[in-house]
């Protein structure tokens, strides 16, 4: 049954719209623009932060324009005097407990409530400061996010994402009235609870309250030591979203750009996560086809489904939530981790480096990276595989800060050894991406043809459903894969934590049967990132998802056994997938941790 | 209510803020931050540390919390603040 319309009148101008619409969509289609600042388009309806009254002819109270839907005969007015003076009042009191010291800030200039205040003039410090001493104490714990109550302006868009997108709840509110904060379990430092530093929170954040650890300044002292080799990779995901924070509009791709602006800064090599991208798929694959091998044909107990390892928020909540699980997971390292491994190895022989005067910087679209490249397990060159993780946002201002011109720049290429990828890399970016590609090159292992798919394109395992799963029948394979003929190959693909956990609920219950499993931490994988622009929100992340479509059906090699880099790289050091030097430098293992 | 000649009508005034203060959720703005702003308000008056003409910015921003707030512990604290602002001026002054 269709939704009837409504008919309604907004500032004096009559409009109709679907029954059930807010006031604030409503506005929109006239081009009125009410001012928000808890709502989020990826978040339910909170209606707390009151920064979008609007009066309702016939009542005595202001409606918040996010909260109310629309009815017969309504006359809205979104900018009458009560409106505006209310509003203005409410922006006030939000600086009143906000620690306003702007130009220390690191959100400063883009800042929602500095737009409000601006907008507003409610500068003039009107109301009494009331931002409290033990708020001023700032949570640097996590080597991923940082916590500063004395910026909160309690909209909780943080507790709702925490919540309603990743299902983790590590943010909470808690104590009522003048006491009121946003705290975790037991007001423990972030260190200590179950935070999987997605950065999701981050991403949502409309003040300075929750922001990255940034390392900018650490990377720029060791891109001014001439004594230092830096190295710097860069993720799939940051290509087709940096450009956005640099005057470009969203879903264009800036690779080669990128690659140029990350030269004038100086990094002594621009390399390419893609690269270990394409080498987790031989290495995963692998481990894939050998699980399935001792399954079908040995009889062996082997844990299945597994479950890929790229996403460092996913292994931590698996860690935390699931840890009957972690055998499941791959013991791939995510491709930062590879790149790490091999750059203060493999590509310190090739160059005749010193590894221990190689500086080793990623640009993920990602927080929880920085979480990823410090633990213990991840030093396996002998050296801490990789020292920094920036996120699109701190390259975006690196760019800046070094006075680029990021829209004139010509397009550049990547420097080669670990420089070369393929579009089954780029996609990893995308949720469904890895298990796109990890079927393109398994597919042609087992049978020695490419993926009955047009254009080698998966469409079953692509889009933004939270979980997704497929199968696949197996047929005319190779002699030494005849155990797989025939066999229905079971896959399935979540993206959001929230979705995670619905998957493994059924795993669990054991009313799934599924071979291979996908899971990114952010909602619309990697390119959803918690380090991605902010923005962020479905429209946004369904354009960055065509970009890395679009990168992918750009590049001459699609599939990631075609990489001549990785060819030569078993050729010249690895020997062979899963052999002892893989071992010893791409998989890794996982450990148990509390849940409170 | 009644109350008798000899009640200091900026204690009882002061009772009634922090009490809407305490008991407030937290959640929206106006009730939140705007009782403590009058309970800070009528503090800092009384102590000559806010002129007088303070408490007319004070009633306004009371207004929008009673028209604002998102529901009615929060919009009912300008009953007693104004009330007793408008009747008692002096008391809450000096």
């Amino acid at each position: 049954m269709s939704k009837s319309t409504v008919n309604l009148k907004i500032n004096n101008i009559p409009l109709s719209v679907e029954e059930g619409t807010t006031i604030l969509e409503a506005a929109k289609h006239l081009n009125f623009k009410i001012p928000t600042l808890c709502n989020h388009d990826d978040l339910s309806c909170a209606g707390n932060c009151r920064v979008c009254v609007v009066e309702v002819e016939g009542q005595r109270l202001l409606s918040a324009a996010c909260a109310t839907p629309v009815f017969e005969g309504m006359h809205v007015q979104t900018n009458s005097e009560k409106v505006r003076s209310s509003r203005k009042h409410i922006i006030e009191l939000l600086l009143s407990e906000h620690n306003a010291d702007c130009t220390k800030c690191y959100k400063n200039g883009f800042c929602e409530l500095q737009t409000l205040a601006n907008e507003y003039r409610a500068g003039d410090q009107l109301f009494i400061d009331l931002v409290k001493e033990r708020d001023k104490i700032i949570d640097i714990s996590s080597p991923s996010i940082q916590k500063d109550d004395s910026k909160c302006v309690h909209c909780q868009r943080c507790v709702r994402t925490c919540e309603e997108l990743q299902g983790v709840s590590a943010l909470a509110v808690v104590y009522k009235g003048d006491h009121q904060k946003i705290s975790t379990f037991m007001n423990k430092p972030l260190n200590e609870v179950v935070c999987t530093n997605c950065g999701q929170c981050v991403n949502r954040c409309p003040t300075g309250a929750l922001t990255e650890r940034n390392y900018i300044e650490e990377v720029w002292d060791a891109i001014n030591d001439p004594s230092i080799h830096v190295v710097v990779q860069t993720a799939p995901a940051v290509r087709i979203a940096l450009g956005e924070d640099l005057g470009f509009p969203v879903g264009e791709r800036v690779t080669g750009k990128m690659v140029e602006a990350l030269r004038y800064i100086g990094f002594d090599s621009v390399l390419d996560t893609d690269f270990t991208a394409d080498l987790t798929i031989i290495e995963e694959g692998n481990e894939l086809l050998t699980r399935l091998k001792k399954a079908l044909v040995d009889g062996e107990k082997v844990a299945l489904p597994m479950m890929t390892s790229c996403s460092p928020g996913w292994i931590k909540f698996q860690e935390h939530i699931f840890p009957n699980h972690l055998n499941n997971l791959s013991t791939c390292k995510s491709p930062q981790q590879m790149f790490g491994a091999l750059a203060k190895t493999y590509y310190a022989k090739k160059k005749g480096l010193d590894p221990a005067k190689i500086v080793s910087v990623s640009i993920m679209p990602c927080t929880a990276k920085k979480f990823e490249c410090q633990r213990p397990e991840m030093r396996s060159s002998g050296y801490q595989d990789v020292d920094y993780v920036l996120t699109t946002r701190e390259l975006a201002r690196m760019i800046k800060q070094a006075g680029i011109d990021f829209t004139k720049l010509e397009d550049a290429h990547y420097d080669s050894i670990l420089g070369e990828s393929t579009g089954a890399a780029v996609i990893f970016g995308a949720t469904g991406g890895v298990m796109e590609a990890a079927l393109r090159t398994a597919w042609e292992v087992v049978t020695g043809k490419p993926v009955p798919f047009d254009n080698l394109n998966i469409m079953p395992v692509r889009g933004m459903e939270g979980v997704k799963a497929a199968s696949v029948k197996i047929t005319g394979t190779l002699p030494e894969w005849n155990f797989l003929e025939g066999v229905e190959l079971n896959v399935a693909i979540a993206h959001g934590l929230a979705n995670a956990r619905i998957l493994m609920n059924a795993i669990e219950k054991g009313e799934a049967n599924y071979h291979f499993i996908e899971v990114m931490a952010c909602p619309g994988g990697c390119l959803g990132g918690g380090g991605q622009p902010i923005p962020t929100n479905m429209e946004i992340r369904k354009k960055r998802t065509e970009a890395i479509y679009a990168e992918d059906m750009g590049m001459p090699l699609r599939k990631s056994h075609e990489n001549p880099e990785v060819t030569q790289i078993y050729e010249e050091f690895l020997t062979k997938p899963l052999g002892h030097k893989s071992h010893e430098l791409l998989h890794t293992h996982y450990k148990v941790r509390k849940r409170y | 209510m009644i109350f008798n000649s000899s009640r200091s009508m900026y204690n009882i005034l002061r009772d009634y803020l922090e009490f809407f203060t305490e008991e407030s959720c937290g959640q929206c703005t106006p009730c939140r931050v705007g009782c403590q702003q009058l309970l800070k308000g009528i503090e800092a008056v009384k102590k000559g540390q806010k002129a007088p003409g303070y408490l007319n910015d004070l009633k306004k921003l009371s207004a929008t919390m009673k028209i604002a707030a998102k529901c009615g512990l929060g919009q009912s604290v300008s009953n007693p603040f104004n009330s007793i602002i408008d009747n008692f001026r002096e008391e809450v002054i000096y």
